[in-house]
């Protein structure tokens, strides 16, 4: 069943097109990430499920509701972490938390989501005065207070240190495994990666892939690597006959074959025969970024930039 | 109800760790001992005010000054800057309207223009010898609904300035006509026909005229009372209808 349903979405602002045409569904109990380049229309997206912006064209639906006309309702069942938004500089880490409980009217045990957020001890610590991943935990932990059932995170991890965004991944895995469904923004493909169910990659407004992924990654195009220290020299020509390899080079002492799904298990098997051992073996999945490339024609980097410019 | 008094238990809190708020609630008191000081004459008892001292007369003025700087300085910059901050757009995605939002701003500014206007009382008595109101129910009353209104058109104020930083200048441009009308500078008994009758009109110069007719117990001020009751009821509606998220 899906928590979200999105059908050609649209909004317009001053004539252009932010969002044009964008559909998906968010299965229950999953994290669906929405992913691109800064100003691709995610967070217009988003915004339009939360019921902040009145989509120009489309229709959604969150359990069932309409978030313009049931806009009440879909705040009960939706919690929101948004892009940028701050606290009362002198509120307390317990005081917002117990104060976003009382709107609604089933609320999560505040002290249990200080405790998963890391929280605990920072309840006495005015807004102003936690750092940026602890206002970021703060800001899920709001999102969180209502019991939602859909949660929707725009761009979470933006400005933490690596460290952080790695322990906030885990967090948002310990918060699914608690039945809540996750709808992730994010431009950062290797958050998609780790973290997301599904994926839309979103360019200039439309879904240009929708899948696992793993599953865009490769559908993209992207090769899988290979890359060993032989235990003994291998004849490179033989391997790059192999079935499914497409290139093998070498690197000093290292090799480095690439090739479509199956290379890793042809390469090792091949290997195996002629009793080589792969040693210092590292494997690269085909990623998003590459993936990226394949869809719209540019690298990520390039279309943020594209963004920045325009 | 539960979200109102939760909301007003925060804004109590957030004023309280202020430094701000201190200002608020000690400068009426300290004006009046300040201008008593300053003005020669100003505890003598004036013929051309039936007697009255100037202290006693403007003590009622000086209550209302305190409200309307409180309204269009303090209370419209608050709400300019949850909106500013974003504060406003993270409470839209909850289920809670602006109505306790604002009614929290409201009622939390208010007990502390109680104190505040408590304190001016204890210090005017005390300082100046000024006596009690006649009627502390009736002076209690006005200056609730005077609060009221003057809060409110700080609401509107911070609805509809563009930043946070553009609310206290707006609020000035406000609040010197309404203390002008509330006789601040000049007392309403010396105003030109019209200009007293605007000002009967006004909420600063209805609450003048009620406060002084509740601490000199010369009659019920039912008309001032009431101009009070509309004010604060149509400027409330205003603040409900001006509100802006973002």
């Amino acid at each position: 069943m899906a928590v979200v349903e999105v059908r050609e979405l649209g909004k317009r602002y001053g004539g252009r097109a932010v969002v044009d045409g964008v559909s998906f569904d968010v299965a229950d109990g999953e994290i669906f990430g929405i992913v691109g380049p800064n100003g691709a229309g995610k967070t217009t997206t988003v915004e339009c499920i939360e019921g902040l912006r009145r989509p120009d064209a489309g229709e959604i639906r969150v359990l069932g509701l309409d978030p313009q006309r049931d806009g009440r309702e879909v705040r009960r069942l939706l919690g929101a972490q948004l892009q940028a938004s701050r606290l009362p500089e002198r509120l307390k880490v317990g005081e917002a938390l117990d104060w976003f409980a009382a709107f609604y009217d089933d609320p999560a045990d505040p002290a249990e989501l200080l405790e998963l957020l890391g929280l605990l001890e920072h309840r006495g610590v005015r807004f102003a005065k936690l750092s940026g991943g602890q206002q970021q935990r703060l800001s899920i932990a709001l999102a969180l207070v209502g019991g939602p059932r859909v949660a929707v995170l725009d761009e979470l991890t933006t400005g933490l240190d690596p460290q952080a965004r790695r322990d906030t991944w885990g967090l948002i895995e310990q918060v699914r495994d608690r039945g809540v469904s996750i709808l992730l923004v994010t431009h950062l493909m290797e958050e998609a990666e780790r973290l997301c169910d599904r994926i839309a990659v979103i360019d200039r407004g439309r879904v240009v892939a929708l899948d696992t992924p793993a599953a865009i990654a490769i559908e993209a195009g992207g090769e899988h690597r290979l890359r060993f220290v032989p235990s003994a020299p291998v004849d490179r020509q033989r391997l790059a006959q192999l079935a499914g390899v497409s290139s093998v080079e070498q690197h000093h002492e290292a090799v480095i074959v690439a090739g479509d799904g199956q290379v890793v298990q042809t390469v090792m098997a091949w290997l195996t025969r002629e009793q080589v051992v792969a040693q210092q073996l590292r494997i690269e999945q085909p990623d998003l970024d590459d993936a990226f490339v394949a869809l719209t024609g540019r690298s990520l980097d390039e279309a943020d930039e594209a963004e920045v410019e325009r | 109800m539960r979200v109102l008094a939760k909301t007003i238990q925060v804004e109590i809190k957030l004023l309280v760790r202020d430094v701000a708020t201190v200002l608020w609630v000690a400068l009426p008191p300290l004006v009046l001992l300040g201008i008593g000081t300053g003005i020669p004459g100003f505890g003598d008892p004036q013929a051309d005010l039936g007697g009255l001292r100037l202290v006693d007369v403007y003590l009622p003025i000086l209550l209302v000054f305190a409200l309307a700087l409180t309204g269009t300085m303090s209370v419209s910059t608050a709400l300019a800057t949850y909106r500013h901050q974003g504060v406003l757009r993270r409470l839209r995605t909850t289920p809670v309207g602006p109505v306790p939002l604002l009614a929290a701003q409201l009622v939390a500014s208010l007990l502390f223009a109680a104190v505040a206007a408590v304190l001016t009382i204890v210090v005017a008595g005390a300082v100046f010898d000024v006596a009690a109101p006649a009627s502390w129910g009736v002076s209690a009353l006005a200056l609730a609904l005077a609060a009221w209104a003057l809060f409110s058109i700080g609401l509107i104020i911070g609805a509809v300035a563009p930043s946070a930083t553009v609310a206290p200048a707006l609020g000035s441009l406000v609040w010197i006509p309404l203390m002008a009308l509330g006789g601040l500078w000049f007392p309403r008994e010396a105003m030109p026909t019209v200009m007293r009758q605007i000002s009967d009109l006004s909420p600063t110069g209805a609450a003048v005229d009620a406060l002084q007719h509740a601490w000199f117990g010369t009659g019920a001020p039912t008309s001032s009372l009431l101009i009070l009751a509309v004010s604060a009821l149509a400027f409330g509606a205003a603040a409900i209808a001006a509100f802006r998220w973002e």
